[in-house]
């Protein structure tokens, strides 16, 4: 680094540059510290359970051979024990694969997503375009239920679920969340930002009112959309208190759930557990790679006049 | 195409503002109606209440043969042409136009030939692909106005429709619009704030002030004979000059004069009116046109002044003389080779160019009661 003493006998664009280096130093060191774990989890999924404390990342190249790097923390043919993630589990219900406790998670999170986002943008859509009595204190109230801890609701939401008898079911986990506060405020402050002329000429061309929404206001929003979208299946997907308390049959569990099971199950395995962390990280990152574009713009949308 | 009728129409906004008050009107087919007026006068609302965008509180509106007070937008078998164009950002220029004819469910046949029709006669053709942030300004009103063409709607609405344009292309669209109605022969409504646009585009305008409407009629009659004094301040650019003053008999003459008696204008007997000699001795107010004032080096009786500011636009010169008496400023609207200076102290009459021309209605001198405001002459 050019200490501040010699930089004036440098010409602007050397500065300019060195400014530059610098800046690519500290982002890759910021980047190196972020993604570490994620390196660390990925090279444990695929050593050896013998190998694993050995490395901290993967073994030099070379002791790199079967022994060492394997496919074995997701299926093992050798052993007949619960010793892979693939393998699967003998429940009271019977056997449950990996599989399925992935495929709920994932039926959870997107149901749970696309309800929601209709639910939200149709709310938010309807407080920033209609005027009707009371919108403001439905507003301010809306806001108001965002400062309360979602955990506080824990002790009445579980009474009224097991009143209702959802007890065990999805709906328990589907119904209470699928109007949020939060994205309902998220949807109002898009729908604000489409003028209400392409909704009058919407209206003239022939839209009816939910038309208007879907035709019109939802494409327009899209940004905001995909934004809420990954934000509400990372969320979902995420979800561990509400299923972890919800739901007993193992067969229905999700993901976060069971692979806090596995730390008891696999106290000496950390492999499979890790494998099955591994996967868990995958659909949201797929989705996320998907959804950035609007994610950013999203995110970003109304900083500036435009 | 169709007739559209208002009767009585009124709107009133919560808490008692009122925004349109009693007002009737009948557009003929195939007519060209301007509304015009300032901000906030009325006219957008008017337009709105015409395409159900907005509820009447009072009164009836009949597009063709059927009342339409509680009809929705889309029922009314309207156009409408918005000021920022109101395009769907999100779909081509094709979409857009085709959007209200796959609303009601249009064969597809129809659709692309309505829509080819239209983008050759609006010269759209090369355009159609296009998102509308592709496009400038006047093409994407010429599409907005496309986009209402192919609905063959009964009547067209316009809501200040080339506001947003430069001054350049807001003359080029007013040709084709005008140009397009010609085609059409359809029910056309439009509404502007530009008093110019009002003039050159109308067969009718009407002119609102305060959610009135102050007078209906052809911008020459418009021009000539404004019934009170909002109509003749607000049509004409440069706006009509006013003097508060008198009128005084000396034998068989009448003449104008101001309080303080500096300004003196001999009014032509022929063209003196039964209503205007019961106004002798009482306070009116005089208007007249920036051009209908000639400027003179001397004369006893006119508005004496001193020339203010020059501005030359081409084929005129406008002065602005102060009047010495009361400092008013008065325009004035002269030939370009007419030679005077800043500073220069003239005199202001109001002559007859030609003496047919001396009838009560060619007469230069417009009479406004001072109370009501309405046109004594």
């Amino acid at each position: 680094m050019v200490g501040l003493g010699l930089s004036y006998l440098l010409l602007p664009k050397q500065r300019q540059r060195i400014t530059t280096i610098q800046r690519y130093v500290v982002l890759l060191l910021v980047a190196i510290l972020i993604l570490s774990p994620f390196l660390w989890l990925v090279s444990a999924v695929f050593k050896d359970t013998d190998v694993l404390m050995q490395y901290a990342f993967l073994p030099p190249l070379s002791e790199w051979s079967s022994e060492t790097l394997n496919l074995k923390n997701f299926y093992n043919p050798e052993t007949e024990e619960l010793d892979s993630l693939f393998e699967a589990e003998k429940t009271i219900e019977g056997e449950v694969h990996f599989w399925r406790y992935l495929a709920n998670s994932l039926f959870l999170a997107s149901t749970s997503t696309i309800v929601t986002l209709f639910f939200s943008s149709l709310g938010g859509y309807a407080l920033a375009k209609y005027e009707f009595h009371g919108k403001y204190a439905i507003i301010s109230f809306m806001l108001g239920t965002m400062m309360i801890p979602g955990l506080l609701l824990l002790a009445p939401l579980y009474n009224l679920i097991y009143k209702i008898g959802w007890m065990d079911s999805y709906w328990a986990l589907l119904v209470p969340g699928a109007s949020s506060a939060f994205g309902m405020f998220l949807f109002r402050q898009a729908c604000l930002s489409v003028p209400n002329s392409l909704m009058e000429a919407a209206r003239i061309d022939g839209c009816s009112e939910f038309s208007i929404y879907l035709n019109i206001v939802m494409p327009l929003v899209r940004p905001m959309t995909g934004a809420f979208c990954l934000v509400s299946f990372l969320g979902n997907w995420n979800s561990f208190v509400y299923p972890n308390i919800y739901i007993q049959t193992q067969s229905k569990l999700t993901l976060p759930v069971i692979l806090n099971q596995f730390v008891d199950v696999y106290s000496q395995q950390y492999g499979i557990f890790l494998a099955g962390t591994l996967i868990a990280i995958i659909p949201p990152a797929i989705l996320f790679f998907a959804l950035q574009r609007e994610f950013i713009s999203g995110l970003t949308s109304g900083a500036i006049k435009g | 195409m169709a007739k559209v009728q208002l009767e009585g129409v009124g709107k009133v906004y919560p808490g008692d503002v009122e925004a349109v008050i009693d007002f009737n009107l009948e557009v003929e087919d195939g007519e060209f109606v301007v509304l015009v007026g300032p901000s906030g006068c009325g006219k957008s609302t008017t337009l709105r209440m015409i395409a159900g965008l907005e509820e009447i509180t009072t009164g009836t509106i009949i597009i063709g043969d059927r009342e339409v007070n509680i009809v929705p937008p889309k029922d009314r078998d309207i156009a409408m042409v918005f000021q920022n164009y109101a395009l769907y950002p999100h779909m081509n220029v094709y979409d857009n136009m085709a959007f209200g004819l796959k609303l009601r469910k249009f064969p597809k046949l129809e659709i692309e030939q309505r829509i080819q029709e239209t983008a050759k006669m609006l010269d759209l053709q090369d355009l159609l692909r296009r998102k509308p942030r592709q496009l400038s300004g006047g093409q994407r009103q010429r599409v907005a106005v496309g986009r209402a063409i192919v609905r063959q709607p009964a009547a067209f609405l316009f809501d200040e429709p080339l506001s947003n344009l430069d001054a350049k292309l807001r003359v080029q669209m007013r040709f084709e619009i005008k140009r397009l109605h010609g085609q059409l022969k359809s029910t056309m409504l439009y509404v502007t704030h530009d008093q110019i646009e009002a003039m050159t585009m109308g067969d009718r305008i009407v002119v609102m002030n305060d959610g009135l409407i102050q007078q209906v009629s052809d911008p020459i009659t418009l021009y000539d004979r404004p019934q009170n004094k909002f109509v003749a301040g607000f049509i004409g650019m440069p706006p009509m000059n006013f003097l508060s003053g008198q009128i005084q008999s000396h034998g068989n003459e009448l003449s104008f004069a101001t309080e303080e008696g500096r300004v003196s204008l001999t009014i032509p007997t022929a063209s003196i009116s039964e209503q205007l000699s019961r106004y002798q001795n009482q306070n009116l107010t005089l208007g007249v046109r920036p051009e209908d004032l000639q400027v003179t080096a001397t004369d006893s009786s006119g508005i004496i002044g001193q020339i203010d500011v020059i501005e030359p636009t081409g084929a005129e010169v406008l002065l602005y003389v102060a009047d010495t008496g009361s400092q008013e400023t008065i325009v004035c609207r002269v030939d370009s080779h007419q030679k005077c200076q800043v500073g220069d102290t003239v005199t202001l009459t109001v002559p007859l160019s030609k003496p047919d021309q001396v009838d009560a209605g060619k007469l230069r001198m417009h009479f406004f009661d001072d109370q009501t405001g309405l046109r004594i002459n």
